[in-house]
């Protein structure tokens, strides 16, 4: 009986610990594939913005930016449009009149875009983005990935 | 029964260690996974620090690039130039493009480990700065007469004036070139405008001041305007005219977009939307491009430099030479109005550059095009005519036209054939400190940039888009025209971006 005793205590501890790494290893996959998954889309976004030939300043919000841009791989470039859209937890990217497709969710905020005139031109001149995601596995963390573009592509980029 | 109690308590004491050996086992996988996140985490992090390192390195090759060209008065490495950054290491390759443009590749590696590494590549084209995007550009009046089409947009810094039955249109429209663009508007920043009987403005109208009748546009009977007629100030809120008694827009024709006047609106005419009384603001005036001249900016065997009067026989010789095979560029210093540059009868064969930076610029016999070949015809006049820049000794009526920066008489063509069947030369007429004047047939592609403009007889003009860019005008010779990141498979000799 004792023995019993002392064995249901001891597996209760080593179970709880168990659990505790279980659930830590949890967040930590889910952390990582959120990072994985924010680098990707910041750096898309990045890439495709820092290129971007124009951008809608009449549609463009905290979370919703709208621009055309160069596409990779031709010759003689042709541009594409892009629509980055924030609702609720999702953020979807959109290419010319295709659909929306998600590329981030469990957003922290909607509040994604920070649009910055350059001094003495008319104008967006950089695009700050921030994104910060909520783990789902960790509730109370909050991962955070920021970035500003300067748009290579308007007048006062130019050297 | 002995053998039973011991054979159960053997099977008890395995219990531990079986429960012992699972936890462990598991603790192991859990604990595994971890240190791959961790080092997955790690992995990825030093990465994407490399890529996002890679695109600056590529750029610091590309501002090398730049200052090389700059050093070396735009001539080209001879090959592809390797440098490093306190990141990484850059190449770059310079392609020395027609028409004072250049093709930058460059790339930038960061990172020696494989696993952590990347490289980028970016391509930026280097060209002479957006400067001239009007078809008519005047720093006074615009007014046109007898039989002118303007394909794309005009531009006063005071009155426009649409002679009866003529037409600025865009370039969709038929009677434009394929291709064309603009959309067919007049601006009149700090004056009116004017359509005459059955004229047509294709696009917006827009003035800044009223004439003595308080308007600001008037439309006569059949004329018409397809955009929107605004009638505004530039005086802030309209303070300059608390009445309302002038900026009236005054319609007997039609106005198919909607009509806005800090006056009235009347005119009998046909209205889609009136907003009268409604203050709004006049377009700010404009300066004209500024032109830098620099011989660095133009190939060594072609530049011809004379000093007038001294050399204004051997001038005309060689013009009389070359006539039909005219091309090069041209840099006219000194001169006036006695010396005037006489490009009567000349077939342009080639971009063609005339830089007078006092003498006038005439052709009273026409000027044509020797082939079909693309080709650039910049004339630009810095004559000042006693008069001042809208000096009215340069009219068109009577004779040739008179004391013009840039005047012109009889089919200034250079074009191998009608508009409509497109053009292969693009002309520039820059004159900052004079008029420019047309006189009878004249008709082509480019653009008019100039103190004042005159029109007369039979002028078409088409805004074409390879005037938008020339060496020498605007702030900075070169500018970044596109900056592209291409694929990081490529090289810098690949084609594709």
């Amino acid at each position: 009986m004792i023995t019993v005793a002392l064995l249901a205590v001891v597996l209760g501890v080593v179970f709880d610990s168990l659990i505790q790494m279980q659930s830590s290893e949890s967040f930590q996959q889910d952390r990582s594939t959120s990072l994985d998954t924010m680098r990707l889309t910041l750096n898309q976004m990045t890439r495709n913005l820092r290129q971007a030939a124009t951008i809608n300043e009449a549609t463009a919000t905290s979370s919703h930016l709208e621009f055309t841009t160069y596409k990779l791989n031709e010759a003689t470039p042709t541009t594409e449009d892009v629509t980055y859209d924030a609702t609720g937890t999702t953020l979807t990217r959109k290419v010319d009149s295709g659909s929306a497709v998600p590329v981030v969710t469990n957003l922290q905020s909607t509040n994604l875009f920070t649009y910055t005139p350059a001094p003495n031109t008319t104008g967006v001149q950089w695009v700050a983005i921030n994104l910060a995601i909520v783990p789902k596995n960790a509730p109370s963390t909050v991962l955070v990935l920021d970035g500003q573009v300067n748009l290579r592509n308007r007048t006062a980029a130019q050297l | 029964m002995t053998r039973l109690l011991t054979h159960r308590d053997s099977r008890e004491d395995g219990f531990a260690l079986i429960a012992t050996m699972l936890a462990i086992f598991i603790a192991t996988l859990i604990a595994t996974s971890m240190m791959y996140l961790s080092f997955h985490d790690s992995t990825a992090g030093a990465r994407n620090r490399s890529w996002g390192q890679a695109i600056h390195v590529a750029e610091s090759g590309m501002h090398e690039a730049i200052a090389y060209l700059q050093a070396n008065n735009g001539a080209v490495p001879p090959s592809t130039i390797t440098g490093t950054t306190a990141d990484g290491t850059y190449q770059y390759k310079v392609t020395a493009l027609p028409r004072n443009r250049y093709q930058i590749d460059s790339i930038g590696s960061v990172g020696n480990v494989v696993s952590l590494s990347a490289a980028r590549r970016i391509r930026v084209t280097l060209a002479p700065p957006h400067s001239f995007k009007y078809a008519l550009f005047s720093l006074s009046d615009v007014t046109t007469k007898n039989n002118n089409l303007v394909c794309g947009d005009i531009w006063a810094n005071t009155d426009v004036t649409v002679f009866q039955n003529d037409q600025v249109v865009a370039g969709t429209d038929p009677q434009c070139p394929s291709g064309s663009i603009g959309s067919g508007s007049a601006t009149a920043a700090g004056g009116t405008i004017t359509l005459q009987h059955n004229s047509v403005v294709e696009g917006d109208a827009w003035s800044g001041n009223f004439d003595s009748s308080g308007d600001g546009i008037s439309l006569a009977g059949g004329a018409r305007i397809g955009g929107f007629a605004k009638a505004s100030s530039a005086t802030p809120a309209c303070a300059d005219d608390p009445g309302h008694d002038g900026y009236a827009i005054d319609n007997g024709g039609t106005i198919a977009g909607p009509a806005t006047a800090w006056g009235t609106i009347g005119g009998g005419g046909s209205f889609s939307t009136q907003s009268p009384m409604t203050c709004t603001p006049a377009a700010a005036t404009k300066t004209i491009p500024t032109f830098n001249y620099s011989a660095a900016n133009y190939p060594g065997p072609s530049l011809h430099e004379y000093t007038f009067p001294a050399d204004y026989a051997a001038f005309n010789a060689y013009i009389a030479a070359n006539q039909n095979n005219l091309e090069g560029t041209f840099h006219i210093i000194g001169g006036d109005a006695s010396t005037p540059v006489n490009l009567t009868g000349v077939q342009i064969a080639g971009d063609t550059t005339i830089i007078a930076d006092s003498a006038p610029i005439d052709a009273s016999g026409g000027i044509g095009a020797a082939n079909n070949d693309d080709k650039l015809l910049v004339l630009a006049s810095f004559y000042a005519p006693s008069g001042g820049p809208t000096d009215s000794g340069c009219t068109t009526n009577g004779g040739n036209p008179g004391d013009c920066a840039i005047g012109f008489k009889n089919n200034f063509q250079p074009a191998s054939g009608d508009l409509t069947g497109g053009n292969n030369t693009a002309v520039l007429l820059y004159a900052p400190n004079g008029p420019v004047a047309f006189k009878n047939n004249a008709q082509f592609q480019g653009a008019v940039y100039a103190s004042n403009i005159q029109l007369k007889n039979n002028m078409n003009v088409v805004y074409d888009t390879r005037v938008d860019q020339i060496v020498g005008f605007g702030p900075e010779t070169l500018v970044v025209d596109q900056w592209l990141e291409c694929s990081s498979s490529g090289s810098l000799t690949t084609t594709d971006c």
